[in-house]
């Protein structure tokens, strides 16, 4: 009885001993796995791969890629919260992490997790085909009103923050559209849209910079709050006076209990990689916005995310009370 | 049974499929909306009703002429066995991939499965096997990247 | 002259390296089952950031020729299609390999998938602006007609039983309509399980259906032995099989041009049509599926034709017209390089470079598939009692692989078991797998066609008209063959 107890004592003290140097002094000490809610080749898998291939750099360790798609990132939150908050499993976020509790895809959204930083954000954008009457936001707006449910807009699925966004612009301005939905997200808008088969898109300009620079598609306003850096001469809907601001922030979290100092660490690689020469040339190349918020600046950002977002959904009648 | 009307045995389990599909497309939660394009039921019901006629008819193709019996021998019972053995094999590989990882339950699947069926030196199965694992961990984790998941012991 | 400037620096030891390197590294992926070119190329995607935009671009090019060829070798030796072009090689492939021929089945891929891509790059360069320019007028109503078309194959791939051909179809179709609609959120066949919410992918279903299934009839079968005999294999090609070769490769490259420029639409479909339509033109139809030449022929040279095709709307427009396309975008964004028109004036050099590089890619495979067509099937002279654990591994590691998902090798081990016993009672797999993959784009196009305008341009517009009318001469013809048949009482 006496050995047994011994040799269990021992036991348990050799596990701590084992766990210490899992403990964040030694951070990283093996490779970090990063998840990928979303296909690989698609918008954010590309974006992630690039920061990624720059992080490894100034964490020490391989970052280890591995895409689990499935419900817009629903599949990977959950797999995210679940995991060990060692550090050593990331993930990244796109806008779905406000929308998903409130439509019940699934339970929980970004208090289940610690925000690690917030890197990019893309606005939304209402395109047209270079020859469209509509010269201005405005004239598109009033056109609309005049004919209510018949100007075609191709955006992404309900629910989806591209529609959200004309959405908004919908209650704002008391107009409807004929929303159409097209399949496989946002990036089959703007070739609807050149290739004549709807009067106008939902995009951000990431999606739409290559038919723009093509000269096939231009943009009526971007629904962000200043002009996007790279697409200097499109206007926003606010300064022609239509308060529609939409964005879609991609955060990378880690599950909640990773320790601070882990959290400041994968924070400290990010960033470097974030403002790192060959990111920024990818970002601006693809006309894309990069961010740097830290855990705090990323929290204050996900609560009003949240409120807005929820407030919208109800409004358009996609709001399903939390299971 | 193995001899039967392989066209009535697909006839009917195609009915019975269907039957079941037409209920379950008739549970989709559409309750309150309204679909400007077609509704989503649409078309698994469409597909449903499509696979209870294919059945019908096949059903009655296979009564009126019937076709070659399903198995034109029957297997041999011992064959018949070591396939469902090894099915259950491939479900048990598949069951404790994720607790004891890759490495690990490949070799023990490659060993039980080549015993299965048949080898009967030890040796070669042993060497087979860890040339295998080896090679294929090597192509995965070392050309290709790609994280095979891992056991509690970190391999 | 900057297409003699682009031969210069393509031609060196160390671009060559790299471009043969990339392909082989892409057969090997494309191979093996469950990992496919985009999943290559993106894992190649960070080495390029460090490289100049040419060497880094001509990498992936290689990589992308060779997934999309190296698919065969699975298809041709395990019946498995190693990545979803390859689907249509093995249905003729396969029964080939089992023949003894499995040198002469590589060989015909070889050669058909060089040529075919040849032609690809060709139109690639002489026409990409006409092509970009019909690409755009391809919408949602034209996308709908389209799958009709590819559907039509069903016809061909059935085999003796047209009911059970469509019922394989419809299941197929079926399949393809688990988990939450696009269009409204509504969640069908989910039974709550988040799993199942994104949809049953079709890589573990085509791994399952055709490789798990085949090794459970192996198992069974006591009669046949293990090991197959091999016939003599030649190096080259015969005569007659070349002459097949080229008879095929301008049906079947024009189709993967016109269907690889389609965003949306790549090899996968390029391959069922061009297959299709060789089927319905040729003078003995029944031997498709036994193991034709042709049929080979047209799957391989059609979906390495659409290489070429994916790369025109992306160099064109900058819209990817396929998944593996989109990491090329990636990569010469990095690089500062934005494709569209205005690359095509600022930088010359690397347009004619990407050109020249991606024609030497071809040329590859028939270095390497050749070389290959001699060794590989030894494959098949392993025993059974390795050859098939060995197999179930690659079936389980690759439905795996693709999502990172448990979900989905369970998903590959019912399909198994499903296949193997639909495929006794008559159902053939090939019938459930383009359902599958066809039914999405049938349905989710249809649907925005009505949203946007109503029903009417699925029967207006020109482009549509014109795929009805391809439709019904691949559907009437077969059907009016057997009709005449039977009248003159040969049942």
């Amino acid at each position: 009885m006496k050995l047994k107890k011994a040799v269990a004592a021992a036991a348990v003290c050799l596990a701590v001993l084992f766990a210490v140097p899992a403990l964040a002094a030694d951070f990283p000490a093996r490779p970090v796995t990063y998840i990928i809610g979303w296909a690989t080749g698609g918008g954010s898998d590309l974006v992630s791969r690039v920061l990624c291939a720059e992080a490894e750099k100034h964490l020490g360790q391989p970052i280890v890629i591995v895409n689990k798609p499935g419900g817009s990132g629903a599949k990977a939150y959950v797999e995210i919260s679940q995991a060990k908050p060692d550090g050593y499993t990331i993930g990244n976020t796109t806008g779905t992490i406000s929308t998903h509790k409130f439509m019940g895809v699934i339970p929980i959204g970004h208090e289940a997790f610690e925000v690690v930083i917030t890197f990019n954000s893309d606005p939304g954008g209402l395109w047209v085909k270079k020859d469209a009457p509509w010269k201005t936001l405005k004239e598109f707006v009033e056109d609309a009103r005049k004919r209510p449910g018949e100007i075609t807009v191709a955006a992404s699925n309900p629910g989806s923050i591209t529609r959200l966004g004309l959405q908004l612009l919908e209650l704002k301005e008391n107009v409807k559209f004929k929303i159409a939905s097209q399949s496989g997200g946002e990036s089959a808008g703007p070739s609807l849209v050149a290739g004549g088969h709807v009067d106008a898109c939902q995009a951000a300009p990431v999606t739409a910079k290559s038919l723009y620079d093509a000269g096939e598609i231009r943009p009526l306003g971007i629904m962000s709050e200043t002009r996007v850096e790279a697409f200097p001469d499109a206007p926003t809907c606010m300064e022609q006076g239509y308060d529609v601001v939409m964005h879609n922030a991609r955060q990378i979290l880690a599950p909640k209990g990773t320790p601070k100092e882990v959290v400041d660490k994968l924070y400290a690689a990010f960033k470097a990689a974030a403002e790192s020469e060959t990111f920024k040339k990818f970002m601006n190349e693809s006309g894309s916005m990069i961010l740097t918020w830290d855990q705090k600046q990323s929290a204050e950002f996900l609560e009003k995310q949240d409120a807005q977002f929820k407030e919208l959904l109800q409004q358009v009648g996609l709001y399903k009370e939390a299971k | 049974m193995l001899t039967k009307n392989p066209s009535t045995i697909l006839g009917s389990g195609l009915i019975l499929f269907s039957g079941g599909v037409l209920y379950l497309v008739s549970q989709f939660s559409t309750a309150a909306e309204e679909f400007r394009a077609l509704s989503p039921k649409f078309f698994p019901d469409l597909l449903g009703w499509a696979l209870l006629f294919l059945g019908g008819v096949i059903f009655v193709q296979g009564m009126r002429r019937p076709p070659a019996p399903v198995f034109r021998e029957r297997p041999e019972r011992g064959a018949v066995v070591r396939a469902i053995l090894f099915i259950l094999l491939v479900g048990l590989y598949l069951r404790f991939l994720p607790v004891i990882g890759f490495f690990s339950v490949t070799a023990l699947f490659m060993l039980l499965s080549q015993a299965l069926l048949g080898e009967k030196s030890i040796v070669m199965n042993l060497l087979r096997t860890g040339v295998f694992v080896f090679l294929v961990n090597y192509l995965s984790s070392g050309l290709l990247h790609v994280p095979l998941p891992l056991g509690p012991w970190g391999f | 002259m900057t297409l003699l400037a682009a031969f210069q620096t393509v031609f060196t030891f160390k671009m060559i390296a790299l471009i043969f390197g990339g392909s082989a590294l892409g057969i090997i992926v494309g191979a093996l089952p469950g990992l496919s070119a985009t999943m290559g190329m993106a894992l190649m995607l960070p080495i390029t950031f460090y490289m100049p935009p040419s060497e880094g671009i001509l990498m992936l090019l290689g990589l992308y020729t060779g997934a999309v060829f190296g698919g065969a070798y699975s298809a041709i030796l395990l019946n498995i299609p190693g990545a979803p072009p390859s689907v249509m090689t093995s249905l003729d492939g396969y029964p080939m390999a089992q023949r003894g021929e499995a040198g002469r089945a590589i060989s015909l891929a070889t050669v058909g998938s060089t040529l075919g891509g040849i032609a690809g790059v060709i139109a690639l360069i002489i026409i990409a602006p006409i092509l970009a320019r019909f690409a755009l007028r391809f919408g949602p109503a034209e996308y709908t007609v389209l799958a009709v078309f590819g559907l039509s194959a069903i016809v061909a791939v059935s085999g003796k039983s047209l009911a059970r051909g469509f019922a394989g179809a419809a299941l197929g179709v079926l399949l393809s309509t688990v988990g939450m609609d696009n269009f409204t959120n509504v969640s069908r066949f989910t039974f709550g399980s988040i799993e199942l919410m994104s949809g049953i992918n079709f890589i573990p279903v085509v791994i399952g259906l055709f490789g798990l299934a085949e090794v459970i009839a192996q198992i069974l079968e006591t009669s046949k032995e293990g090991v197959i005999t091999r016939t003599i294999n030649r190096l080259f090609l015969s005569a007659s099989d070349f002459g097949k070769v080229l008879k095929g490769l301008v049906p079947a490259s024009l189709i993967g041009i016109v269907i690889g420029v389609l965003p949306g639409a790549g090899g996968t479909i390029a391959s069922i049509i061009s297959y299709n339509h060789a089927m319905q033109s040729s003078k003995d139809p029944e031997k498709f599926g036994t193991g034709a030449p042709e049929g080979i022929i047209a799957a391989e040279t059609a979906n390495n034709a659409s290489v070429g095709g994916a790369m025109v709307p992306l160099l064109t427009l900058g819209v990817p017209g396929s998944s593996p396309a989109a990491i090329l975008l990636g990569a010469l964004l990095i690089h500062n390089l934005r494709p569209g028109p205005m690359l095509f004036t600022t930088q010359p050099v690397l347009i004619n470079t990407i050109f020249v590089g991606l024609l030497a890619a071809q040329f590859s495979l028939l270095l390497w598939g050749l070389a290959t067509a001699r060794i590989a099937p030894w494959i098949l002279a392993v025993r059974k009692e390795m050859m098939l654990p060995t197999i179930a591994v690659l079936c389980v590691i690759g439905s795996f692989a693709l999502k990172n998902s448990f979900f989905d090798v369970g998903i590959m081990l019912v399909s198994g078991v499903a296949g193997f016993f639909l495929n006794k009672l008559g159902v053939k797999p090939g019938t459930v797998i383009l359902g599958l993959i066809l039914g999405p784009m049938f349905e989710n196009n249809l649907r925005s066609t009505i949203e946007i305008s109503g029903a009417a341009p699925i029967f207006t517009s020109p482009i549509c008209i014109v795929l009805w009318v391809l439709t019904a001469a691949m559907v009437l013809y077969p059907i009016c063959k057997m009709f005449r048949l039977r009248k003159c009482g040969t049942e």
